[in-house]
């Protein structure tokens, strides 16, 4: 598989730049490459520039394929590792099957359009109820909307099973309400006071200690922080 | 943030990039969704790969091909969000076609 080694030496420099033409090909063989000059690093102002400084450097460098449009900047953001894509595709299959390197991509960028096609959805309900922020009920609801049902209780056990371990971990610490954590109940698809704080300890409210469950995942802990 | 819960199959950072490049008027992201989004990519790589190994095995192949994504994404209702990128793929792959893919297939 090939790779474009040309990119080696500007490994920091080009994770700096905010807006540098920073494009790595997806980890096969088929993926268009263009190399930077080191002088195209410093550069952080619009896209038309970097375009610009790509032709004047096309003489010179090693270019392997067309100037590709400014969508494609930084195309290693726009999907998951191909390796964790890939192991997750051998658990569900037999162990003598093959997978072809254009179906692993096709999976790749498949992914990266569900994760954009339930996050529109997501976001459109959060709108709709004048809220900022996409929560796990949201993305679930968006998944229950658009016909993954098969999906819902898993995942709804999982996000119950998180925060409990998040609540076991937050007991044991004996932490203090912090302010922008808010105890919210409500039941999914209905719209619920986001912005109040239930200032509830650990040990109070709905909590099932025999259970370590909260009633019927309709109690949500919301961590709300800007990552 | 990612270290949280321990490893997840798939990066935090990554699901959340991708989540905030659907729309431009994606802001706020709380820090559990990309956390639901790691395990329901899991399951839907499960799913689209199984769909996919179906229509391989129809095939009577051993060597999963896009195509057989493609098939499975047409034959696949909850899919149809996809169809547009499976077939822009295999359309323009039609031009290109490798020796070793139809090796692949003249021996199964």
């Amino acid at each position: 598989m090939e790779r474009a080694d040309g990119f080696s030496q500007f490994p920091n420099k080009l994770a700096r730049t905010s807006s540098a033409l920073n494009i790595h090909p997806r980890d096969d063989s088929t993926a268009p490459a263009v190399t930077p000059t080191s002088a195209t690093t410093n550069i952080t102002t619009s896209d038309n520039n970097i375009i610009n400084m790509n032709d004047i450097n096309n003489q010179s460098e090693q270019q392997k394929a067309p100037q590709p449009p400014s969508c494609f900047l930084r195309e290693q953001d726009q999907y998951l590792p191909i390796a964790n894509v890939i192991r997750i595709m051998r658990r569900g299959l037999p162990p003598h099957a093959k997978i072809s390197d254009d179906a692993k991509g096709t999976v790749q960028e498949c992914v990266s359009e569900f994760i954009s096609f339930i996050t529109g959805e997501a976001n459109d309900r959060c709108h709709h109820e004048l809220r900022k922020t996409i929560t796990a009920e949201d993305i679930i609801w968006a998944m229950g909307k658009l016909g993954f049902d098969n999906y819902l209780e898993p995942l709804t056990l999982f996000l119950s099973r998180y925060r409990e371990g998040e609540n076991q971990r937050n007991s044991t610490r004996r932490e203090p309400n912090m302010g922008h954590r808010a105890v919210d109940y409500r039941q999914v698809g209905v719209p619920g006071p986001h912005e109040s704080v239930y200032n509830l300890g650990p040990h109070q409210g709905f909590y099932d200690p025999s259970t370590g469950l909260y009633l019927q995942g309709w109690i949500w802990f919301k961590f709300w922080w800007w990552i | 943030m990612s270290g949280r819960m321990g490893p997840h199959s798939l990066p935090l950072a990554r699901i959340k990039k991708i989540m905030k490049k659907s729309g431009d008027d994606v802001k706020m992201i709380s820090g559990e969704a990309p956390i639901v989004f790691s395990k329901a990519c899991e399951l839907f790589i499960q799913e689209l790969t199984k769909r996919s190994w179906m229509v391989t095995m129809q095939g009577k192949r051993r060597t999963l091909h896009k195509e057989d994504v493609a098939s499975a994404v047409i034959a696949t209702d909850i899919f149809d969000f996809l169809v547009n990128l499976v077939s822009d793929e295999s359309s323009n792959d039609n031009l290109a076609e490798t020796p070793s893919e139809e090796m692949e297939t003249f021996r199964s």
